[in-house]
């Protein structure tokens, strides 16, 4: 089966044309480094299979990121196969110098011009004879000409004329040894490139990114408050009004279901520990866990409609200088957004970070922000507790999570001897509108993997859970649950949880189970108080109940698995990605920073639920007096470091280098 | 002759790439392969004191980039 390979600079469409021709449902969206890996599947056009291939975006062979070096070595090992190089119609000045690079290693490329109907003009077949390779004017989001590509595709003869293998060799030799005569080969590319897109009568509207939106959205002054009100909005919109409505009618809709099986199995099995276990075990396992749905199909909805629209890079480019305070960058607020999805996959998009110290540490911020599946927790424990104000306090957990990142980062930053100042520099991409069809679809996406994923983890930890939790040591079923296997082992390590208030064994094992998928905390409470989801907040303020709560020992709850160690699929996606020590460092680090705060919180409410608000006061203000003590001969004692140090070239610190 | 880089320059300002000086050779690169080569033009849009970032218009697209490749790009 031939391969075609898609490449070309980031943010081009590459996913979105994958999407077309392959007809599936890759993220794709309006911002740099989306794609962080290869993606195949198979096609057809005119009766002939071939493997399609999505390669993370380049902007040449010199690849700065890992996601580039993948890139660039895919090409380079298949340089055999068709290449298809996607360049965005309004960028062709830069984007035709990957082509001309291509170019050098294979002719076996096509090119196709993506958002030509941006474009006032350009004559397609005079770019292509100039070029000297087929060129193809698409427009992948609106599905126009894809047909005519597919032809050119299919009809295309690789050939294996001219070859270069040693040309990214040469780059990199050329890089190393002299930049002048780097700087003069690519000055010479460009201007061919100059001369070809005067030939073939190019002309576009201007340079995008000056528009009127962007006077207001990079305004020092407002993009902050304007980011955390959109921020906010979603938040209102999830927990607000709107998710109420849908959150009721689904879990209407779910629960008249679950009684329809319900009653059909009473009807077929006559075993009751069976009947029970399909009840409790699986059933109000599952349903837990999907009566969440709606909430993270929201607010899935409302990040996906700010990527589309461009709004991200914009959110980058006004928080670099902020972030690089803490020792991330400007581009690291793609992971961190990505991070109120799904840890595991924010900490695979942290390929598009250029310095592995700058990855390491984007992956340690990332359990700060607090993801989806933490969302039926604090919708269960909110509602209870806080009903009058659900939204505002999941809202100011998140900005105290966040708060709380930031703090630490900061502290990192200040215990570094070395100030190594990331560098950043990002394309702005032009605004559009947010499709809602894709929208949906990369919505629904979201949901499926939830789904998916309750499947098979969520159900079989739910499964386990039930039965540790029914079974004593014996195997034999049991009626007074204090004699189960996980509530015996439980109860002896519950005493850890005693500092924090939260001494009850059962709170133990809802965390530990958190630990295989966050969902689980909240299908456990389920299964332990032996409850319906329904009913689950009654039973958490009943003082009867296996796990109860008061209003403070909520909070603190809430708060430990606000900031508790990410799940294990986190974990292991990030010693994947950055080895076992960043992996341990991420658990312990989490791990510690949980209890530490929480028992904080803890000493604190108690001493404002006795009336004693003042001592919680000044308790308060003599923590934060230490920190900043702390922080400031921390920081004195790395200037001294610092100053020993300057720049061969400058004398000083002017370039940057020192 | 005062060196002059990219970040002194205020918003409005239109000028030539002169030379980009940087000890790290692959980042250097990058800025070469953006567009920032001698004698090419470029607008300055915003730039961010505070932040230390800056957006400018190079071969018709718009970039941002902080303070440190900025101050390592000089201009005439």
């Amino acid at each position: 089966m031939r391969k075609v390979l898609l490449c070309g600079n980031p943010n081009t469409g590459k996913t979105t044309l994958f999407n077309t021709l392959s007809k599936s449902n890759e993220k794709a969206s309006n911002w740099h480094g989306v794609t962080v890996g290869v993606k195949e599947k198979v096609f057809k056009i005119k009766d002939e299979n071939f493997i399609l291939c999505d390669l993370p975006g380049i902007y040449s062979f010199n690849g700065l990121s890992e996601e580039e070096k993948i890139s660039s070595n895919y090409i380079i090992e298949n340089k055999d196969e068709m290449i298809v190089c996607v360049v965005d119609a309004n960028n062709l000045k830069r984007n035709l110098l990957l082509v001309l690079e291509i170019k050098n290693i294979t002719n076996n490329l096509i090119v196709a011009v993506n958002m030509a109907n941006e474009v006032k003009c350009l004559d397609e077949k005079k770019l292509s004879e100039n070029l000297g390779v087929k060129v193809v004017c698409i427009d992948a989001r609106k599905k126009k000409s894809v047909n005519k590509l597919k032809s050119a595709i299919c009809d295309f003869n690789i050939k294996t004329l001219k070859q270069n293998n040693e040309f990214s060799g040469f780059l990199s030799n050329v890089i190393n040894d002299k930049l002048d005569k780097f700087e003069n080969y690519v000055q010479d590319k460009f201007g061919y490139i100059d001369e070809l897109l005067v030939k073939s009568g190019y002309d576009k509207i201007g340079a995008y990114g000056q528009s009127k939106l962007d006077k207001v959205l990079l305004n020092p002054f407002l993009a902050p408050l304007i980011f955390l009100g959109i921020m906010a909005l979603t938040f209102f919109i999830t927990f607000g009004f709107i998710g109420e409505i849908f959150t009721s009618m689904f879990n209407g809709f779910m629960n008249g279901v679950a009684e329809e099986v319900f009653s059909f199995l009473s009807v077929k099995l006559k075993n009751d520990n069976l009947l029970l276990f399909l009840k409790e075990g699986i059933i109000s396992g599952v349903l837990t866990v999907l009566g969440f749905l709606p909430q993270i199909l929201l607010m899935s909805l409302c990040l996906n409609i700010l990527e589309d629209f461009g709004y991200l890079s914009r959110v980058s480019v006004m928080f670099d200088g902020y972030l690089k305070k803490i020792g991330l960058s400007g581009k690291s607020i793609f992971s961190l957004v990505m991070g109120f999805g799904c840890t595991t996959s924010a900490v695979i998009t942290t390929r598009n970070l250029g310095l592995k110290e700058e990855r390491g540490k984007t992956v340690l911020a990332l359990p700060f922000v607090s993801c989806s599946a933490k969302l039926p927790v604090y919708s269960v424990i909110c509602s209870v507790f806080f009903a009058k104000y659900k939204a505002f306090c999941v809202f100011c957990l998140y900005i105290f999570a966040i708060l709380l990142m930031v703090l630490v980062m900061y502290i990192f930053k200040c215990l570094e001897k070395t100030q190594n100042d990331n560098f950043f520099i990002l394309e702005l991409p032009k605004y559009r509108v947010p499709k809602l069809k894709k929208v949906f679809m990369d919505s629904f996406s979201v949901v499926k993997s939830f789904v998916l994923k309750i499947g098979f983890s969520i159900l079989i930890s739910s499964v386990v859970v039930y039965l540790l939790y029914n079974l004593n040591f014996k195997m034999q079923v049991v009626t007074n649950k204090a004699e189960s296997i996980i509530y015996v082992l439980a109860d002896k390590f519950s005493f850890i949880l005693a500092p924090l208030g939260l001494n009850m064994a059962g709170v133990l094992i809802a965390l530990i189970s958190g630990l295989v998928a966050k969902e689980m905390v909240v299908s456990s409470l389920v299964i332990i108080n032996s409850c319906d989801i329904s009913v689950l907040g009654e039973t958490l303020i009943d003082s009867s109940s296996v796990v109860h709560f008061s209003s403070l020992t909520s909070i603190v709850f809430l708060v430990f698995v606000l900031l508790y160690s990410p799940c294990v699929s986190s974990l292991i996606s990030v010693r994947k990605e950055l080895g076992v020590r960043v992996m341990f460092k991420s658990f312990l680090l989490q791990s510690f920073i949980a209890y530490l705060v929480s028992f904080i919180v803890y000493i604190l409410g108690l001493f404002v639920v006795k009336g004693m608000w003042w001592l919680s006061l000044i308790l308060c203000i003599s923590l934060a007096i230490i920190m900043i003590v702390v922080i400031k001969l921390i920081k004195r004692k790395n200037i001294h470091v610092e100053t020993n140090i300057k720049c061969l070239n400058c004398e000083g610190n002017r370039c940057g280098n020192y | 002759m005062v060196k002059k880089s990219l970040c002194d320059l205020t918003v409005g300002e239109k000028t030539v790439v002169k030379k980009v000086e940087m000890v790290d050779k692959k980042i250097c690169a990058r800025l070469i392969e953006m567009g920032f080569v001698k004698n090419q033009k470029i607008d300055v849009v915003k730039n961010f004191k505070k932040t230390k970032t800056m957006v400018v218009i190079i071969r018709g697209c718009v970039l941002a980039l902080d303070y440190n490749l900025a101050k390592s790009i000089m201009v005439y």
